[in-house]
């Protein structure tokens, strides 16, 4: 067994003063605190170093340590710089002697545009799934597309079917900002929901619940409850280019009726899947016997 | 031999305690190839019982990986950026995405997902992009754990919001004021949750019953249990953070964010006016903290650590991800006067892994599999497999303190020369400003007590709440193997 008495002494005191920075060059200070986010010749998380060194060259070093330790967010759509006044105005001053001396007579390179995936082979297949924010809905939006002609967006925190387009999703606008923007139909929708309550058993403070969905050749049915009632909703394309709609509804007390109201120039027809025969809608609205609501189909055909 | 020769031979063995050890003489890291056409940002990794490897993924696939035949498939499609997975018991896969946890099933049995259930979505969202949600992790009982991160400031509320909106704070048109938010944000406060449970880990039962368990996270990316079933937390530097900790959850306990105060019961006043000294107090303190810029910057998944003789590192540690440092980390925990605190050491830090390691997973056969991300941040991506070659690293087992005395046991024999020692302490701030520096940063004198396998290090005194960084230098084993993890840092519990 050893044993011995060792004290640090008043050296180790002094370049403790700002440690962070002791010993380390400005390439290591730089690449434990700055890489990830600063690339030399493009844009990633932050600026490029190129454009850095353009705003903050030699003279600019007080301006650039000031930036480091308390950075505001100028760029839109950007992230907000964390502070860097743990590394010390020592180690700032180190990075940007390195900064300067890496990006000498570099060319900043062009940023690549778009969604590096509309090609890939699990978007050109129909029918498919997708959760993302959508623009004109809730947080919870499920788009559903259908064919390449025709798809909807689905409320899964109202449980509402909120519009649907005679076109393709672009989810691009969610993912390219890192969840600031939302996807959409590439043309506006052909038929929106505008009834503020759809179901006549409900009001604006009946609980509604979201049970999730079942895939059947990808198509989804979307399960969910208004109150005790329970309610399947299929979506389904047809060859003529319709929304269909089948809807299961258990569990009511009484005969319901839904308020179809909506914006678009449309055709709309409900079937009840027993008998086959129509079910007339007045006025946008659709009145349903409880036999007739446990199974019937909506239809909603864009006019020409 | 002749007397150069001999000359030459003595010149190698006095050199070779000198050649450093290098993670590649312990660890083999191998990234796995890509399934085509795929955005390979991982947000959760679960090893499953069968061998095969199951992924989520930024886009919202579920992709499941067959090291047999290195054959990708894809499982499921159309998740809302999943964050974590989990088998649950009965082979279905559980994972949390931005807007609900849901339980994803093969019922036909054709190797998709047809059946997508929600089983708990009972939390408000603003559609703020950086309202994450992350788990889950289960419990013996089989409950399931996810964590909501806050919203941020770099954005306002969308118009529409799922859950009640709170109105303690500043208004509805405010918060959603797109145009003027430049102007408004301050206001707004750097991170908020003006809508229900954000900054808060819920625990959901089998049967979808949840309860709000822990409130005060900012952006808890990583949920774990140890061998003891103790839940840990990892958070992200920020406001509030001086430095990213490692949290032990515990039901009803608040950990230091304000800005979820808002959905505890009673609550009443707004939480950016409470003064720091009352959130001070009502605060449960981190049992162990990751110095930034020098161990890790945005800590990740905690998981349990396996048996030695699979991977090389002790039973009863937590290992941790890191996004922005090439590294992993130890969690080696020190239980002291009934109070958790204890040691984050680096793990194949500047090795081959790279920096982004989000999510971590060990399978039955004791290879660690690591899936990488970078979304809006510093990272990487695709999925790595480590394994360990049967090579024991020398490294630090055990680190515990006896009242002024911190013991630290290696798992080899380290012979009579003592390392080059530092040691230095200092606290952080706790405080509404993003990040903070090393407060009352010292130089700590030691006396050093030599064993066979531990060093004892006798402080003049131990503060509450401080990190102590422990650096040996020159540090080899008997068999001259290089101390692998060789700066660490001690964290003491703060006051009860």
């Amino acid at each position: 067994m050893l044993s011995h008495f060792s004290v640090n002494q008043i050296p180790f005191i002094l370049f403790l003063s700002c440690a962070s920075a002791f010993g380390q060059t400005g390439k290591a200070l730089f690449e434990a605190n700055c890489v990830a986010c600063h690339q030399v010749d493009t844009g990633l998380v932050g600026p490029s170093l190129i454009e850095v060194a353009k705003l903050y060259p030699k003279k600019n070093v007080a301006n650039f340590l000031k930036w480091s330790k308390e950075p505001q967010r100028k760029r839109k759509g950007a992230i907000e710089m964390p502070s860097m006044r743990h590394i010390g105005d020592e180690g700032l001053t180190k990075i940007h002697t390195y900064i300067l001396k890496l990006t000498k007579g570099k060319k900043e390179k062009k940023a690549l545009k778009g969604d590096p995936f509309a090609n890939a082979p699990q978007n050109k297949k129909f029918p498919r799934v997708t959760r993302l924010f959508m623009e004109n809905s809730g947080p919870a939006s499920i788009a559903v597309m259908l064919s390449p002609k025709l798809g909807l967006c689905w409320d899964a925190g109202s449980c509402r079917l909120r519009y649907a387009s005679l076109s393709n999703l672009d989810p691009w606008g969610d993912w390219e900002k890192g969840g600031r923007g939302v996807g959409k139909f590439k043309t506006p929708p052909f038929y929106t929901e505008t009834a503020p309550q759809l179901w006549s058993f409900a009001s604006k403070k009946t609980p509604v619940k979201f049970h999730g969905y079942k895939l059947n050749n990808n198509l989804p049915t979307f399960f969910y409850s208004i109150d005790r009632t329970k309610i399947t909703e299929l979506f389904l394309p047809t060859t003529d280019g319709s929304l269909k709609r089948e809807f299961s509804i258990t569990g009511l007390t009484k005969p319901l009726t839904m308020d179809l109201s909506h914006s678009g120039n449309v055709q709309l027809k409900a079937t009840s899947k027993k008998t086959g025969k129509d079910i007339p809608i007045e006025n946008n609205k659709l009145s349903l016997t409880t036999a007739q609501a446990t199974a019937f189909t909506l239809i909603i055909t864009p006019r020409k | 031999m002749t007397k150069l020769s001999h000359i030459l031979s003595l010149i190698f063995l006095s050199l070779s305690p000198l050649l450093a050890s290098d993670w590649s003489d312990y660890y083999t890291i191998e990234p796995i190839p890509d399934p085509q056409h795929r955005d390979m940002q991982i947000g959760g990794v679960a090893a499953l019982r069968d061998g095969r490897i199951a992924v989520c993924l930024h886009r919202g696939e579920v992709m499941i990986y067959q090291p047999k035949n290195k054959a990708w498939s894809v499982f499921a499609e159309g998740l809302h950026e999943p964050l974590g997975i989990l088998e649950d018991k009965d082979g279905s896969l559980v994972v949390m995405q931005r807007p609900e946890l849901t339980r994803l099933t093969d019922t036909t049995g054709d190797g998709k997902a047809d059946t997508f259930q929600t089983l708990y979505d009972g939390f408000g969202m603003t559609g703020n992009y950086h309202e994450f949600a992350f788990g889950p992790v289960q419990d013996k009982e089989g409950n399931f754990y996810i964590s909501l991160n806050l919203a941020s400031n770099g954005a306002p509320m969308r118009s529409e919001i799922r859950g009640k909106f709170s109105p303690i704070g500043q208004s509805r048109e405010v918060m959603t004021d797109q145009k003027n938010w430049t102007k408004n944000k301050t206001l707004a406060g750097r991170m908020y949750a003006r809508v229900p449970y954000r900054g808060w880990i819920i625990k959901v039962s089998p049967k979808g019953k949840s309860t709000p368990f822990a409130l005060g996270l900012r952006s808890p990316n990583g949920l774990g249990f140890d061998s003891k079933g103790r839940l840990f937390a990892t958070d992200n530097q920020g406001d509030w953070r001086g430095t990213s900790p490692l949290y032990h959850i515990q039901q009803n306990h608040f950990y230091g964010h304000p800005a979820s105060l808002l959905w505890k019961a009673g609550w009443t006043s707004d939480p950016l006016k409470t003064p720091a000294e009352k959130l001070d107090k009502m605060r449960t303190h981190p049992v162990a903290r990751f110095p930034q810029g020098e161990l890790a910057n945005s800590p990740t998944q905690p998981i349990q650590t396996i048996s030695p003789s699979k991977f090389g590192l002790p039973k009863g540690e937590l290992l941790i991800g890191e996004m922005n440092l090439h590294t992993l980390v130890r969690y080696l925990p020190d239980e002291v006067n009934g109070s958790l605190q204890g040691t984050l050491i680096p793990f194949l830090n500047k090795s081959k892994i790279g920096r982004g390691n989000h999510r971590l997973s060990f399978d039955t056969g004791g290879n660690l599999w690591v899936g990488k991300t970078h979304v809006n941040w510093p990272g990487s991506q695709g999925l790595n497999r480590i394994s360990w070659n049967g090579t024991t690293p020398f490294i630090v087992n055990k680190v515990t303190l006896k009242g002024k005395q911190l013991v630290i046991s290696f798992n080899q024999k380290i012979g009579k020369k003592s390392p080059h020692i530092e040691v230095t302490e200092n606290r952080y701030r706790y405080h509404s400003k993003y990040g903070s520096e090393k407060i009352d940063l010292k130089s700590v004198p030691f006396k050093i007590t030599q064993r066979d396998r531990s060093i004892t290090l006798t402080l003049p005194e131990v503060k509450k709440d401080y990190v102590y960084m422990i650096h040996f230098r020159k540090f080899t084993d008997k068999r001259g193997h290089s101390l692998m993890g060789n700066r660490f840092w001690y964290n003491v519990a703060g006051p009860k």
